[in-house]
């Protein structure tokens, strides 16, 4: 037990982390991080720990992910909509709250695999333990990551566009 | 060599490639610009793609947006400090007031005439106390002292013997009631300790007196002594401007002129609220007397007030129409002597400012 102990102190900073920016919930992240260990407890060996985490991980996401997906996204809009509409003195909160949504639009545009890869790579996975994970041919995951790398930046910048557009014609 | 594919770039740079194949791509990018160029690009990428996915860390729970957090000042703790803040500023500017004699309005009520018996009965008690130094007149430069010290402005009223009330008499109350005063009032005061104040009122010999008198003492002996008189001391009130005169070494007379401030009514509101205070104050003095500062219709021009060997004239300004007050330990011919001095140094002075 004293291993899941290890496990846990590990990897859930980074679990959690690649969990919150895959489901922009810190709460149910957590929850989802800490099945993965309980998970990890039942399993007698596990071989490459890390990716044996993030895909036990992703995976007890992606059926509740399903679910609440279109319910999520919904809300997410709707939370941008009234931020937009807002005209807060905080710059630099609103800002924040901005590019985070924004990112948040950003990388749910991405596909699953794309953004999944790009998460994990984000925690410091290498590309074996990505493979693993996401049960990928290894040679793949440069391409995976590059493709998802480019399309985030491109969703991200024509998010940024339309905004600065909107800002514009709102002040003329 | 064929050109790097973006796939290739990617994992030589995120450092996935093995020794061998890293060596290649190298080898290729130092010679074919154009993959170089992909090569700046997709480090472009990876740095962005980074930095977006940090942007979502700015949300951490929920897509619902957090609360603001409460701003510092606005935090119930602060919000109870500033409110202590404004009564405790409030009160200090109304207990200063009192002296103009607002103190009188509240009068009627029974709360009041409490105060005034203890103040009187007090009074009576620090007389004792005092008789026991050396002289009088070291006495009350001992207040005079503590007047002069800038840390115990209100003190003024030590010298500020004001007018009694016609018919007041001073009623004893048992001490132990004094001292359950003496003990509230030293609430949010800690000029004045709860002990220090019991020790006036058993009228044992104090220590703290006694050395203050001796400090005095020491004061007077580097003074001139000239015969004009000396300001020794404005000490700063609210709504009066008091001056001390030294008429001879070791006498000291107060001289208060009373403004015509616009707080009546936050004075009036504020004095049963702080009237702890406005005891203590008239505790600390060496004269208990309450009278009304504004000349009220009925008035006559001056008056003479004798109480407990501390003499008081008031008088209305003849120029500005506020009240004047001079008290000192002396009989009425010194001080209407005295008096003349200062209206003719205030004549003087004020003539010089007007040039």
């Amino acid at each position: 037990m004293t291993d899941v102990d290890r496990l846990f102190r590990t990897y859930n900073a980074a679990l959690v982390r690649y969990l919150t920016r895959r489901l922009g919930d810190r709460d149910w992240a957590e929850e989802v991080a800490q099945e993965t260990f309980v998970r990890a407890l039942r399993q007698t060996s596990i071989q490459n720990e890390r990716a044996w985490l993030f895909a036990v991980a992703t995976n007890l996401v992606r059926d509740e992910a399903r679910k609440d997906m279109r319910r999520r996204k919904h809300l997410a809009l709707l939370a941008e909509e009234e931020r937009e509409t807002m005209v807060e003195p905080e710059e630099t909160t609103i800002e924040r709250a901005q590019e985070a949504a924004m990112a948040r639009k950003a990388v749910d545009a991405l596909a699953e695999r794309d953004r999944l890869a790009l998460l994990m790579r984000e925690e410091g996975l290498d590309y074996t333990e990505i493979a693993e994970a996401l049960e990928l041919s290894p040679g793949s995951v440069g391409t995976t990551l590059s493709r998802a790398r480019r399309r985030l930046v491109e969703n991200y910048e024509a998010l940024q566009k339309s905004r600065e557009e909107r800002e514009k014609n709102a002040a003329s | 060599m064929q050109h790097l594919d973006e796939g290739t770039i990617h994992s030589w740079l995120d450092g996935a490639l093995s020794a061998d194949e890293a060596a290649r791509a190298e080898a290729h990018v130092a010679g074919c610009p154009q993959c170089a160029a992909a090569v700046a690009e997709a480090r472009g990428l990876i740095a962005a793609s980074s930095r977006i996915l940090t942007a979502l860390d700015h949300v951490p729970r929920g897509v619902v947006p957090a609360a603001r957090p409460v701003a510092w000042y606005n935090r119930a703790a602060w919000r109870a400090a500033a409110t202590v803040l404004v009564v405790a500023v409030g009160s200090l500017v109304v207990v200063r007031n009192s002296e103009r004699g607002t103190v009188a309005l509240p009068a009627k009520s029974d709360k009041f005439g409490t105060a005034a018996q203890i103040t009187a009965a007090l009074h009576g008690e620090t007389a004792t106390s005092k008789s026991e130094l050396a002289s009088p007149s070291t006495a009350l430069g001992a207040h005079a002292s503590r007047v002069v010290s800038p840390s115990k402005p209100v003190a003024e009223a030590d010298l500020s013997s004001k007018p009694t009330r016609a018919g007041s008499q001073p009623i004893i109350v048992p001490t132990e009631q004094i001292r359950d005063e003496a003990r509230s009032t030293a609430i949010g005061e800690k000029a004045v300790a709860p002990s220090a104040v019991k020790g006036a009122v058993t009228a044992t010999v104090q220590p703290a007196l006694s050395s203050r008198a001796r400090g005095v003492t020491t004061l007077q002996a580097a003074a001139h002594e000239e015969p004009t008189l000396k300001e020794v001391g404005t000490p700063r009130v609210v709504g009066a401007k008091v001056t001390l005169y030294e008429v001879a070494p070791g006498d000291t007379v107060t001289f208060t002129e009373v403004l015509n401030l616009q707080l009546n009514s936050v004075v009036v509101t504020g004095a049963r609220t702080v009237e702890p205070q406005a005891r203590r104050m008239e505790k600390s003095a060496a004269t208990v007397t309450v009278q009304a500062a504004s000349p009220s219709p009925g008035v006559p021009p001056w008056q003479v007030e004798v109480a407990n060997g501390v003499t008081t004239i008031s008088w209305p300004d003849s120029t500005t129409g506020n009240m004047l007050r001079l008290s000192g330990r002396m009989p009425v011919e010194r001080l209407q002597e005295i008096k003349l001095r200062i209206e003719r140094q205030r004549a003087s002075a004020a003539a010089k400012k007007r040039p």
